[in-house]
């Protein structure tokens, strides 16, 4: 089979939620195998081949560190036609996802968010810097599709050169009120957190008009400034008068095409029928078949349990698992 | 073959001794043979597994085996004092539970392991679980036999009696950990929590000398992003302050603390701060000053003071941690 059909036959599970993952798995890894060398010098030493593989448990997932050292593809990377970078402090720092093709990811993005997340005929307000700001951020490209797909008229992006436009965004959020339309609200739980503090100090809340829906991201992964998910939804209620029904939290990354949504004060995350998610030696690990030019298995460093419809997420794994000698404290059993 | 050790005690003749010198010579060969087929996959795997850079994976490589040629290996055996007790018994199966992501760091513990004679069991760190095992197929083509001496395993909880001795890598908390759910009898060799530091004279620092010296603190530098116990986490500036380095600083993933110094005793002072875990030490200056450091750093505690550049490349001879793990194999056992 040809990587074109069996990138069809994806792109029609994500389209359509009709498709044999498991089926799929195995032959997307022969694939991943095959074409990445890297990858396949991985799997052999585990002695993990598609001859041997016969669950998607089975199929060998990269650390996510991996994606900072190695190019992870299944084709020449200088015809990628993006290039996703995690954040981090310096370039060899940050992960780097190579991408042949958008399509899958902007297929299986927006049929999970049309699942989980969507509010439409909205405004959509995205407090995230711009696509053109941030070329290399899966989530500012994320979040400009939506926004182009389904944002009605005064949608925008509110951040710019790292700041929350704070004054902008508060007469965005009052003319929306004054024509009781309802706002889509998205960014990260950081910069939502920076626009609070900011009404806190002005003295000023809003009450945006029922209907308004709220998308944070990242809240568990910023080593700045941890709330409680709680505390989180109090604060959006009490400055932006959007119920906890209303919230929505997204767990994604840049080296994965697909995204995990949790509503309300829910700390279960659940993800398209194209993902599945794991939990080894305490750490999350995902298959996402949307990730069909890269590798589709991936061991994160977030550590969580499995529960009946999804996963929870638990935060970091401590910080010394993930070093070396110096500072490990190196889980030696299991 | 049975992973499950047998307690009898077990004693090495000269002769074998040899030919295992010879098979581990052959094996640090393959391992620096950069057209060598298992070592390419090895490196390739490892860039996954580990997060490392190529170059930073080939470095460590390099050093880890460039210190077990068999010319070292010789030297090693004529140094040690525990290699040349005639009778000598060892634990027949040695227990290795290593640690994350320096993934070379139990390297030493197994040659010494099977100098002695004695079987090696690796329980690799679930961080990167990949190296033992390429370590092993590499050995199983340069000698099979020996090969069949190590053993790649998976923890089970009869392992808390079944070894008379494990060494292990990791936090002093881990080591705690694993101490308490091992039995009294069995004896634990632990390899702690250490960090390293370096030490930059006036001398070195002059600007004549100082593309040799970045060169080399790179090389001290750069492998396992900082996180490893031979890399230096504090560099100690004679007279200057970091801002000298940062051509070199700038491009690193995990940068060093710098300190100004104007006395060696100042040096001292702090470094006593970090004791019992300041493991080595790297030197760029005289060698007289080199010397009259060592008589302040060896009451320290201080197990090894090296060139700066050689910080990564301890030799067999090392005593880490002040433990020579080949004494410790050999000590008769009193319960």
């Amino acid at each position: 089979m040809t990587i074109e059909r069996l990138g069809t036959r994806i792109e029609r599970f994500m389209r359509t939620n009709e498709g044999d993952f498991h089926a799929l798995a195995l032959e997307l890894f022969r694939y991943q195998f095959d074409k990445n060398a890297l990858y396949q010098a991985y799997c052999r030493a585990q002695q993990r081949t598609p001859e041997n593989v016969t669950t998607w448990q089975d199929i060998p997932a990269v650390p996510i560190s991996a994606f900072k050292s190695a190019e992870l593809a299944t084709f020449p990377v200088g015809q990628a036609a993006a290039i996703f970078h995690s954040s981090g402090t310096t370039l060899s720092s940050r992960s780097k996802h190579f991408l042949k093709t958008l399509s899958y990811y902007e297929t299986s993005l927006i049929a999970g968010f049309e699942k989980w997340a969507l509010r439409d005929k909205a405004a959509y307000f995205v407090l995230a810097p711009s696509a053109g700001e941030a070329p290399r951020s899966s989530l500012s490209w994320m979040l400009d599709v939506v926004k182009r797909k389904w944002g009605g008229p005064g949608s925008d992006f509110f951040i710019q050169r790292g700041v929350v436009e704070d004054l902008r965004l508060c007469r965005a959020l009052e003319s929306a009120r004054a024509a009781g339309k309802p706002v889509m609200l998205l960014g990260t739980t950081l910069a939502f957190l920076a626009f609070f503090d900011q009404c806190a100090k002005a003295n000023v809340s809003f009450r945006c008009p029922a209907g308004s829906r709220l998308m944070d991201t990242g809240g568990m992964k910023t080593q700045k400034r941890q709330v409680a998910r709680d505390e989180f939804l109090r604060l959006v209620w009490a400055h932006l008068g959007i119920p906890e029904a209303e919230c929505i939290n997204e767990y994604g990354m840049s080296e994965m095409s697909s995204q995990f949504y949790a509503r309300g004060s829910s700390p279960i995350f659940q993800g398209p029928p194209w993902t599945r998610t794991n939990v080894v030696d305490g750490a999350l690990q995902h298959v996402d078949l949307a990730n069909i030019d890269s590798v589709m298995a991936i061991r994160t460093e977030d550590a969580g349990s499995l529960v009946e419809d999804g996963f929870v997420l638990q935060g970091r794994l401590p910080a010394a698992d993930l070093k070396g000698c110096s500072l490990d404290l190196e889980a030696y059993l299991g | 073959m049975s992973v499950y050790p047998v307690l009898s005690p077990l004693v090495v003749k000269k002769q074998e001794r040899f030919h295992i010198v010879r098979s581990l010579g052959r094996l640090a060969e393959l391992w620096m043979n950069p057209s060598d087929a298992i070592r390419e996959e090895a490196v390739k795997a490892l860039i996954v597994s580990t997060g490392f850079t190529r170059d930073m994976i080939e470095k460590a490589i390099y050093s880890a085996f460039s210190e077990a040629t068999e010319e070292k290996l010789l030297d090693f055996l004529a140094a040690e004092p525990a290699f040349q007790q005639a009778n000598a018994e060892v634990p027949p199966r040695v227990l290795h539970v290593l640690a994350g992501n320096v993934f070379t760091s139990w390297l030493p513990g197994a040659i010494t392991t099977l100098l002695l004679g004695a079987a090696c069991d690796l329980k690799p760190s679930s961080r990167e679980p990949l190296f033992p095992s390429l370590w092993k197929r590499s050995l199983e083509k340069v000698d099979k036999t020996l090969a069949e001496k190590v053993q790649v395993v998976l923890w089970k909880e009869s392992f808390a009696s079944s070894y008379k001795t494990v060494v292990a890598y990791g936090s002093d908390e881990t080591l705690a950990h694993l101490r308490a759910k091992l039995q009294a009898k069995v004896r634990l060799i632990g390899y702690g929590h250490k960090l390293s530091a370096g030490i930059l004279s006036k001398e070195a620092l002059h600007a004549r000398h100082r593309p040799a010296l970045l060169s080399a603190l790179l090389d001290d530098l750069q492998p396992f992003d900082l996180e490893g116990c031979l890399s230096p986490k504090m560099l100690y500036l004679e007279g200057e302050n970091g801002t000298l380095l940062d051509p070199i600083l700038d491009g690193l993933k995990a940068v060093p603390a710098c300190k100004t110094f104007h006395t060696p005793q100042e040096v001292i002072a702090d470094l006593k701060t970090f004791q019992p875990h300041v493991s080595a030490v790297g030197f760029a200056g005289t060698r007289e000053q080199a010397k009259a450091l060592w008589r302040s750093l060896e009451p320290l505690g201080v197990s090894r003071l090296c060139s700066m550049g050689k910080m990564q490349r301890p030799p067999l001879t090392w005593r880490n941690g002040g433990i020579s793990l080949a004494t410790e194999l050999t000590k008769p056992f009193t319960f």
